[in-house]
This record gives C-alpha cells, sequence and structure tokens, in this order.
C-alpha cells in the first residue's frame, strides 16, 4: 500500500475578489509515493507545493477553503472521509513559518500538546519527550519558551513536536528557509539522522538543489500545477534545462558538468573533482581582478568604533568599524546574532550608537532623524510583509515619496515610473497584501526604489524567492550599481558573491573578515568558524589543484577550461 | 521585550500549587482594600516585597513596578487633595484647598494602588503562565477557555516583537509617528495597525491550521502530564494566609465597634 496516492488531483483557492476569476492551483496532478521512501518535492514560488502539503494533510481544502477533484489516499485513509485531526497521529507537517506553528510556553509543553492530546499515559509522553528531545538536539532547552529560540531551533522544535507523533509520514515545508549557515546545518543534520528511521516516509519541500541532491531518493518537479518531472535525484537534478525552465537554481555541479558536456551526472564537487581534473587547460588560467576604486569623495558609509547593546541584552556591536566608499556593492556576511542586522539599524538611526559614530557622505547622522535619513538610506527588510500595508500597489508606492515631503505632482511621477520599471501596473489598483510572495517582495523593492535613496540596505531579499525572481531582483541591483548607488547586501547565499565587489563578515559585533570575496572565497578555511559555505565552485576550485582558488561562478570554471572538453 | 514577568528561581513561592496562589491573591486584594490608612497600607507593601525577597524576586523586579507607575503616582499625589475637604486646612489658592485629609487620602490612594498592582504582579512574577493556565482550569475554568488563554498569553511576545519590527520597517520609508500635531501623529499610527492587522490574520490562518494538525478538537480524554500538586506547603500558606485575613478583619470590625 503506497503511503502516499494522489489521482487526478485538480484544486483552486477561493477568489479573494468577488470579480477576479479563480485560477487553478494543481491541474491534473496524479503522485505515488511508497514506504521509506525520501522524496524532495521542488518547484518555483507560488508553484503550489506548500498548497500540495496542506492537501495530504486533510488541511485544504476542509480548512483553507477551495475546490478539489480527484481523489486523495493517505496511509490507506481516502481524505474525502477523513478529517486532519484524525491524521494527526499519521502524518506530521512542518509549517513554512514554523514559528507561527508553536503555540505553546515551554519546549517541553510543545512537544507533549500532541500527546496529551492522544490521551497517552503519563510515562509514554515522558519517554517520547526525551527520545525526541535528545534526537533533535534540544534537551538543554526543554524549559525555554519558544519564542527564546532561534530560528534553527524553532524549527527543530516544530519538527519534534510532530516527531514525538510517531507519525509515519513527514511533510516538511521548506525545512531551512530563513535560517542562518548554522541553523541550516543544524536542520540538515537532523534530517540526515532522520533518514535512519525507515518507519517514517519523508516529502520535503526545498528550493536548495545543493542540500536536496545529498538527502533526497527521488525528486518531483512541480509547474504550472503538475508534475514536470519526476524521478531519481541524479537524474532529475543533472537536467538544467529543465530546472531553469521552472525557475529552480541546479547544483552548480550540474550546471558545470551541463556547460562542459560531462557525462556522469556529477552534483557534488567529490563527484566533479575525477570528471574535471583531466580537462587541465595547456596554459593555466588566471583569475579575473578588480576590485573598488575608492576615490576622492568622502565615503558614503563611515562607521568608527560602534558600540551598542540592547536594553537588558549583551552587547550586540564591539567597536564595529567600516568604511563604504560611493557606488560600492557590498556583501556582508556572518553568522545571525553577529551583529549585522544591528549593525544595519545604525545607518539609518533605527538604532543610534551607545558609543562611537556613524556618518553617511560625510555627515554624522547622530542629530539627524530617522525620517530625515530615509532620504539617503533604502531599508529593503527580509519580511515584505513587515511594510505593506495600503489598499493598493499605487498607494503603497507613494507612501515613502509623501513621507518625504515631495510635492504630489513629484509623487505621482515617481509612482509610475516605478509600477513602469517593475512592470507592476496590472496589480496598481490591487492590495499588495493579497498579491503572491513574488509580487508582494517586487512591491517592496519598488517602494524602497521610488524613494530614490543613494545607499541601499537590502537585509536577505532573496529568501523565499525562485530563481527566476532571485535573477530579477540581481539584475535590478546590478542596474542600481551601474547608476552609481551604494549596495549593502546582506545575505547568507554566497553565491552571491560573484555580483559584489567586496565582503565583509560580521560576527561578535565587529568586522572579522574585510576583503574581495574571491580572496576570503579563495581561502574558505577562514569562513568555517561563522558557518558560512562557500559555493560548490568555489570549493571545487580548492580540490582541483589547476583551477585557480577563489573562481566564484560556474561561468568563471567553465572560462577557465576554455574549449578542452 | 518579552512580557514574561516569571522569575525563574526555585523560591518557595515559585514552588507552591497556583492554586493557593490564586488564594492568596484573593486574601492580599481584601487586605489592601481593606487597609484604612497609609500606615497599615505602607507595612503591607513593606511585608510584600520581603516576602517576594524570600522567593528570590530581585529588587529590581520589584522596583521596575513602582518605576511604571510613577506618572500615576505623581498625578495622584498633585491633583487627589484639592478634592477631599477633610481635616486642617494647609493652603488656601482661590476656590482650591488644600488639607491634611486631602494630603491623606492622596498617600492612601497612591500606596493602594502600588500594594495592589505589586501584589497582580506578584502572581506573574511567581507563577509561569502554563502553571497559571492549569490552575484556573483546576478551578473549575474549561480547558478551552484555558487553551485560549494560554494561546493568546503566548502571542503578546511575538506581536509586541512585530510591533517593533513595522514601525522599523516604516520609519525606514521615512514615516514619523511622532511629529506634527496630535490628530496628525494619530493617523500616522495607522500603517503600523494596518500591517500589523494583516499579520494577526495571517498568524490566526497558520495557527487555526497547525493546531488542527495537531489535534485540537480530536474527541476522547486528554492527558495531563504534570497534575497539579496540593502539598503540605499550600495547606501551610493557605491556613496562614486565612488566619492573617480573618486577624485583620477582626481588627477592622473591633475597632470599627
Amino acid at each position: 500500500m503506497p503511503v502516499i496516492e494522489l489521482r487526478n488531483l485538480h484544486f483552486s483557492y477561493p477568489a479573494l475578489d468577488s470579480d477576479a476569476s479563480v485560477l487553478p492551483l494543481l491541474r491534473d496532478l496524479s503522485l505515488t509515493v511508497a514506504a521509506g521512501e525520501r522524496v524532495a518535492l521542488m518547484g518555483a514560488t507560488g508553484s503550489g507545493k506548500s498548497s500540495l502539503a496542506l492537501l495530504m494533510a486533510a488541511l485544504a481544502p476542509n480548512e483553507t477553503g477551495g475546490t478539489l477533484r480527484g481523489e486523495r489516499w493517505i496511509l490507506g485513509h481516502d481524505l474525502s472521509h477523513t478529517s486532519a485531526t484524525e491524521l494527526s497521529d499519521t502524518v506530521g507537517l512542518l509549517f513554512q513559518q514554523s514559528d507561527q506553528q508553536l503555540f505553546n510556553m515551554s519546549v517541553e509543553d510543545e512537544i507533549s500538546f500532541g500527546l496529551e492530546g492522544l490521551g497517552l499515559p503519563i510515562d509514554e509522553i515522558n519517554r517520547r519527550i526525551d527520545w525526541v528531545l535528545a534526537r533533535t538536539g534540544l534537551t538543554a532547552l526543554r524549559d525555554r519558551a519558544p519564542w527564546q529560540l532561534s530560528g534553527g531551533e524553532q524549527k527543530r522544535l516544530a519538527i519534534a513536536a510532530v516527531l514525538a507523533m510517531r507519525p509515519r509520514l513527514l511533510l516538511l515545508d521548506e525545512p531551512m528557509a530563513g535560517l542562518d549557515p548554522l541553523g541550516r546545518r543544524a536542520i540538515a543534520d537532523l534530517l540526515d539522522d532522520l533518514k535512519a528511521l525507515q518507519e517514517i516516509t519523508i516529502l520535503v519541500i526545498e528550493q536548495d538543489a545543493e542540500w536536496i541532491a545529498r538527502w533526497a531518493d527521488r525528486v518531483v518537479l512541480l509547474h504550472e500545477g503538475r508534475i514536470l518531472r519526476d524521478g531519481p535525484t541524479d537524474e532529475v537534478l543533472s537536467e538544467v534545462a529543465t530546472l531553469h525552465h521552472v525557475a529552480l537554481w541546479p547544483p552548480q555541479m550540474a550546471e558545470l558538468a551541463d556547460a562542459l558536456h560531462l557525462r556522469g551526472r556529477p552534483l557534488t564537487t567529490t563527484a566533479m573533482q575525477p570528471l574535471i581534473e583531466p580537462l587541465q587547460p595547456a596554459t593555466p588560467c588566471a583569475v579575473p581582478s578588480g576590485g573598488p576604486q575608492c576615490g576622492a569623495a568622502p565615503p558614503a558609509v563611515q562607521a568608527d568604533a560602534l558600540h551598542f547593546a540592547y536594553p537588558d541584552g549583551p552587547a550586540a556591536l564591539h567597536g564595529l568599524s567600516l568604511t563604504v566608499s560611493p557606488g560600492e556593492w557590498l556583501l556582508l556576511a556572518g553568522p545571525n546574532g553577529g551583529g549585522k542586522s544591528t549593525f544595519a539599524k545604525h545607518l539609518n538611526g533605527l538604532l543610534r550608537p551607545d558609543h562611537g559614530s556613524v556618518s553617511l557622505f560625510g555627515q554624522p547622522t547622530a542629530a539627524r532623524r530617522v525620517g530625515e535619513l530615509a532620504r539617503e538610506v533604502g531599508f529593503l527588510f527580509q519580511n515584505p510583509d513587515l511594510q505593506l500595508f495600503a489598499t493598493s500597489v499605487r498607494d503603497e508606492l507613494a507612501f515613502g515619496p509623501r513621507n518625504l515631503g515631495l510635492s504630489e505632482a513629484e509623487v505621482q511621477e515617481r509612482v509610475g515610473a516605478a509600477l513602469d520599471r517593475f512592470a507592476l501596473a496590472p496589480w496598481a489598483d490591487t492590495a499588495p497584501a493579497i498579491l503572491g510572495y513574488g509580487l508582494r517582495r517586487l512591491v517592496t523593492i519598488a517602494a524602497v526604489w521610488a524613494m530614490q535613496p543613494p545607499i541601499w540596505l537590502l537585509d536577505e531579499p532573496t529568501t523565499g524567492l525562485d530563481r527566476t525572481l532571485t535573477l530579477r531582483l540581481l539584475d535590478e541591483m546590478v542596474a542600481l550599481h551601474q547608476a552609481g548607488h551604494t549596495l549593502l547586501l546582506i545575505t547568507h547565499d554566497l553565491r552571491l558573491a560573484a555580483w559584489a565587489e567586496r565582503m565583509v563578515v560580521i560576527a561578535a559585533g565587529r568586522v572579522a573578515l574585510d576583503g574581495s570575496p574571491r580572496e576570503l572565497l579563495a581561502d574558505y578555511q577562514q569562513l568555517r568558524p561563522f558557518g558560512l559555505r562557500p559555493p560548490a565552485v568555489s570549493r571545487l576550485a580548492r580540490k582541483v589543484d589547476w583551477l585557480p582558488a577563489g573562481l566564484l561562478s560556474v561561468d568563471e570554471v567553465v572560462d577557465c577550461v576554455g574549449g578542452s572538453s | 521585550m518579552t512580557f514574561d514577568l516569571y522569575v525563574p528561581t526555585t523560591g518557595w513561592l515559585q514552588r507552591l500549587d497556583p492554586r493557593t496562589k490564586l488564594l492568596l491573591l484573593g486574601v492580599g486584594t481584601t487586605l489592601i482594600i481593606s487597609a484604612p490608612g497609609p500606615l497599615l497600607l505602607g507595612i503591607w507593601l513593606l511585608l510584600l516585597h520581603l516576602v517576594l525577597r524570600s522567593s528570590g524576586v530581585p529588587w529590581s523586579r520589584m522596583g521596575w513596578v513602582a518605576q511604571q507607575l510613577r506618572f500615576l503616582f505623581v498625578v495622584i499625589l498633585l491633583l487627589f487633595p484639592w478634592f477631599v475637604a477633610e481635616g486642617q486646612l494647609l493652603l488656601a489658592l482661590g476656590p482650591l484647598r488644600l488639607t491634611s485629609g486631602g494630603l491623606l487620602a492622596a498617600l492612601t490612594t497612591a500606596l493602594r494602588l502600588w500594594a495592589m498592582s505589586l501584589l497582580t504582579l506578584a502572581l506573574l512574577m511567581t507563577t509561569t503562565q502554563r502553571e497559571l493556565v492549569r490552575g484556573l482550569v483546576a478551578l473549575g475554568v474549561p480547558w478551552s477557555w484555558g487553551f485560549t488563554l494560554s494561546v493568546a498569553l503566548r502571542q503578546i511576545p511575538s506581536l509586541l516583537r512585530h510591533v517593533q519590527q513595522i514601525q522599523e520597517a516604516q520609519a525606514a520609508r521615512g514615516w514619523d509617528a511622532e511629529r506634527g500635531a496630535w490628530l496628525h501623529r494619530l493617523r500616522a499610527v495607522q500603517p503600523v495597525l494596518i500591517a500589523l492587522a494583516i499579520h494577526v490574520f495571517r498568524t490566526v490562518d497558520t495557527l487555526t491550521l497547525a493546531m488542527t494538525a495537531r489535534g485540537v478538537g480530536r474527541s476522547g480524554p486528554r492527558t495531563v502530564r504534570q497534575p497539579l500538586q496540593f502539598t503540605w506547603r499550600d495547606a501551610l500558606a493557605a491556613a496562614l494566609a486565612v488566619a492573617v485575613l480573618g486577624v485583620a478583619l477582626l481588627w477592622r470590625w473591633r475597632g470599627s465597634a
């Protein structure tokens, strides 16, 4: 008996607006998963992956509304006659926003909640709590409140809470999303560990093909409501054109193999090494050089010996000093809690240093209000929903320029330009809150763009975006950079280092490393203490003797190999 | 800010059954309300501070309560005396009269407010939110009500954090709620409230799904993993509290007779 059997599913959510037509999310989708399989479900942002998980847990359409046709069988239960509550001890679901999934007062209570609901004996509940805490590495945190945990710990707790119910099917929706490298590693270790539990079938929704390549046995690609491809991991993830078509990043080694027409479907640097080593060109290739040119103009950002501590908290900045030249593209990396965001908030006055000073274009910020500094620093927050509130995209875009005190004619001019530039005109009169995630992110970028700040601070802007949307964002950043804007990009994704001119690692409230991305990634052992994982091409360049260290992208490796293949 | 006042120590108050602490709260409230003047209220306040200290609550946490009330104290002490015309006349400013009775009444009101606030917060300083809910359920409040209260309390820190994040995101776009006329300031809060409302609707949506997936609403009996235990300590504390209440009320009755 298959664990999951979906036959000819058609599903659509109810329209949010009575005038809008209902678009089908899933169309004639069929999927079978056998017991013990480790399956990755991949697809673009908004392709319906999370909705499919809700359908498999019987939460949709029962709790969400919507129209469903087709058959769903989970562990022999016909879901047309089974409620989500009845499935709660056999199907475990990790939500994408796992912090919102936690509703108890302590780690232990969170885990015991479902078990108490099953009416299990107290001894059995305590045994399961101990087992699952040990398995997820949370034993030392058992009395903490869930909101006091880090993002990675919250994800592990949410997994622990469903794992304690001993489900036979585990559905994990983007377990890595929004985590720093250390948090990701902890989740990856946990999921590696869970692979050993043969009695649990696991279906993971994830965009990170590099990790999927190491973990999953099978990959299912969802595209436009249908399953476009379903097969063994090495086969599906080697189909670079297909992955690009569905807006996914293939593993870098698959892209490289595809570009060099290599056989053998290598997905990891270890698999790639023996295939690329014989391709050594006759003449050694040189690493492209170049870096930021610092002119005589005053720095765009000058932070001197910043010290800052949150009320009742430990010091977040310990004498951080950093100078950024006008027009520079800086990538800021480092572990969560290291001080990146705290530093960023000092630039637009959201936080003021206890000691030290900040200047923008030579002007100290100490006596200037946040509203005034917004003219110079545009801040794109990680979560787009924090800043969306207007009843139309048009009003949302006008909010910032109006706050700057521009005339109504100027405001409308900027709004019109932003709508055109970001192709948002079709949604100009739609409430941004009801748009899909990708469009919401685009609206927030357009809203900052309409303020035309010379300095842009982007905090993890690519979180939750698929390849197409990420490239769209990067195109925009390239255009801003070419127009002379100063860009500070906070990210854990070191693939983006290929676009930046300079990379700074902030940890323990100080600048820990500062150099060109090429220099820092050439000797990436120095990144390890900060939990940063270099892109696969940089790791490959260290493994293959004749490849110069510090390569940043697949294209650079291909250029290096030249026509030798 | 976590909105959790609980002081995690193994003090004797922390170890009491929450039902006992609810009883102590009731006794304390009666004593404070029935205290006729500032002297007795001052004694109760001093005792309350000492009791809390003996259970590991730091002075700073208790001082925080007084600090939060300081504005109200000033208002009460400055305005209240002018509305009570009893006792000796101390000062006359046109139609306004400042009397010794007015000053005494203002001091009594301020001390009563302080004592009541500290007493109520003492419950939260020595009882986890989880125990409080269990205590209420054990006293007959339906489980679904207790669970709802617990979820609501759990959401407070998240909501506060979110309000701060939204304010920062809006301020970064030039929003300034602290400038301009009063009406302008009120209107300027609108973006934060709307963004917060959208967040709350989304959170409620996810929470509903998460709870359903974890079996909320499942029929059959629930296990209580950590049943409350009424020990000899609770019996002693309850007996002492009732005794103190009895003596105080008797004293009051004899005094007025």
